[in-house]
């Protein structure tokens, strides 16, 4: 088998998460080094996407017929209780998992937030280059000078379940007294987030550790050496609150999605407005 | 949330996984109203996500292979595609990816590579799930997922050509 045939096999993996840690930590600084590999791990994640995307977007029909309704009512009955009952088990632990999560209205918070000059100068990134690219439709992966990138280590998460791939990958530096990059995902419903990944001497001011719906959606949180900021604009609550806590565990262990994961970013996606950019 | 509204949740999907295989709205709709019709009467259900759309999308692939069968037509699907395209894989980075050209480089793809695309990609199989449904190794997923991909992606490269952008020069804020 070809190293080449071994390496496209490795990125479809990758793509579907289906890497272990250290497999994926190899296949993401190819990416990052080979904008060619990039470029292909971008039309796979667009490729998904799009076979979603058409799938999500069938002709309305009924499923059941209203012929089929009474059939086997007694076994529907007993089945319908057991999933239910697994249903409710399921809600609850997410609702928990929800209620874990501080969740800050516009005011206060951004206020403070507002007051952090790094903060403020990511915010100036991600607007525009929000911006700048409202009318394109992704996918169209942007590199800029991934050579000369300081970061030891660059990994870009997969967040294809929820409709949006990678389509920047940009160094970033200076950015109060840390250095980086910076990975910026586009939805094909008009949905740009950032998420710079940055370390140095600099600090997240508590405030910025709590989730911030308003302009811009905003979380950001640590990780050994590592700081995360995750920033968008005019996305459904719920699907950002989402992707802030996939993306915070995902950085943790960099591990691939757990199934229930994905299929709950897929349905987050599918049940969210497009974003109002 | 009900057996049914749990099963309404898969609609979209299993339609789109049953065009797959069909490349026919109306047999598709039928396949999908027969599997649901299944699916709800079945006593054990799976009660995990990840196992539930398994066992869906399994119900699903085997009433499209008993139409085949009916019809005569099974061989032809089981036949695997084993011909290796012949174009560098990577040569198809540099092209725009969407919805109305997959689809349409979809339905010119030989059922078993449309098969298993759309079991990872539609259905959202991981690839030990698709194994066990398939009956094949994992790596076989692997290697079939792989060259399915590169085929679809060959035949859009061929019928869509606007190149990605690679721009030079950092941002130094």
């Amino acid at each position: 088998m070809s190293r080449l045939e071994n390496d496209w096999k490795s990125l479809n993996a990758y793509v579907d998460g289906e890497l272990s840690p250290n497999e994926a930590a190899d296949v993401a600084r190819k990416i990052a080094r080979d904008p060619e590999a990039a470029a292909a791990a971008a039309s796979l994640s667009s490729l998904k996407s799009s076979l979603l995307e058409d799938a999500e977007t069938s002709d309305e029909f009924e499923l059941f017929p209203q012929v089929a309704t009474p059939l086997k009512a007694n076994a529907l009955w007993q089945a319908s209780h057991l999933v239910a009952a697994a249903a409710i088990l399921v809600v609850c632990i997410a609702v928990g998992a929800l209620y874990q999560w501080s969740w800050t209205g516009t005011g206060e918070g951004l206020s403070n937030v507002a007051a952090t000059a790094w903060y403020r100068q990511a915010t100036d990134i991600h607007q525009e280059w929000a911006v700048a690219t409202a009318n394109e439709r992704p996918p169209s992966l942007t590199i800029t000078a991934t050579g000369n990138m300081s970061a030891a280590e660059i990994r870009i998460p997969d967040l294809s379940d929820s409709g949006l791939v990678p389509i920047l990958l940009e160094p970033v530096s200076q950015l109060g007294a840390m250095d980086g990059y910076r990975v910026g995902y586009g939805g094909s419903r008009g949905c740009r987030i950032s998420l710079f990944v940055l370390q140095g001497a600099g600090e997240i001011p508590d405030h910025l550790a709590e989730l911030q719906d308003g302009v811009p959606q905003v979380y950001a949180w640590r990780h050994d050496e590592a700081r995360y900021l995750l920033l968008a604009e005019g996305m459904a609550g719920p699907r950002f609150q989402l992707i802030a806590r996939t993306l915070k565990n995902v950085t943790a262990k960099w591990q691939p999605l757990a199934p229930d994961v994905r299929t709950a970013l897929q349905s987050n996606r599918r049940e969210s407005v497009p974003c109002a950019v | 949330m009900d057996q049914r509204k749990r099963l309404e949740s898969y609609r979209n999907r299993l339609y789109g996984y049953a065009v797959s295989l069909t490349q026919d709205p109306d047999l598709s709709r039928d396949l999908v109203q027969e599997s649901a019709l299944k699916a709800l009467s079945a006593k054990n259900v799976p009660s995990d996500e990840p196992a539930f759309r398994a066992w869906l999308f399994r119900i699903l692939r085997n009433a499209f292979l008993d139409h085949l069968r009916a019809a005569n037509l099974l061989a032809g699907f089981m036949e695997e595609e084993t011909e290796e395209p012949d174009q560098d894989v990577w040569t198809t980075e540099e092209r725009m990816v969407d919805a109305i050209t997959v689809r349409i480089a979809m339905a010119a793809m030989p059922a078993s590579q449309r098969d298993i695309i759309a079991l990872i990609d539609i259905a959202g199989l991981r690839y030990a799930e698709a194994a066990e449904l398939l009956e094949i190794p994992v790596g076989t997923v692997m290697s079939r997922i792989s060259r399915a991909r590169q085929a679809l992606l060959l035949r859009i490269s061929d019928s869509n050509v606007t190149p990605m952008k690679i721009v030079h020069g950092g941002r130094r804020p």
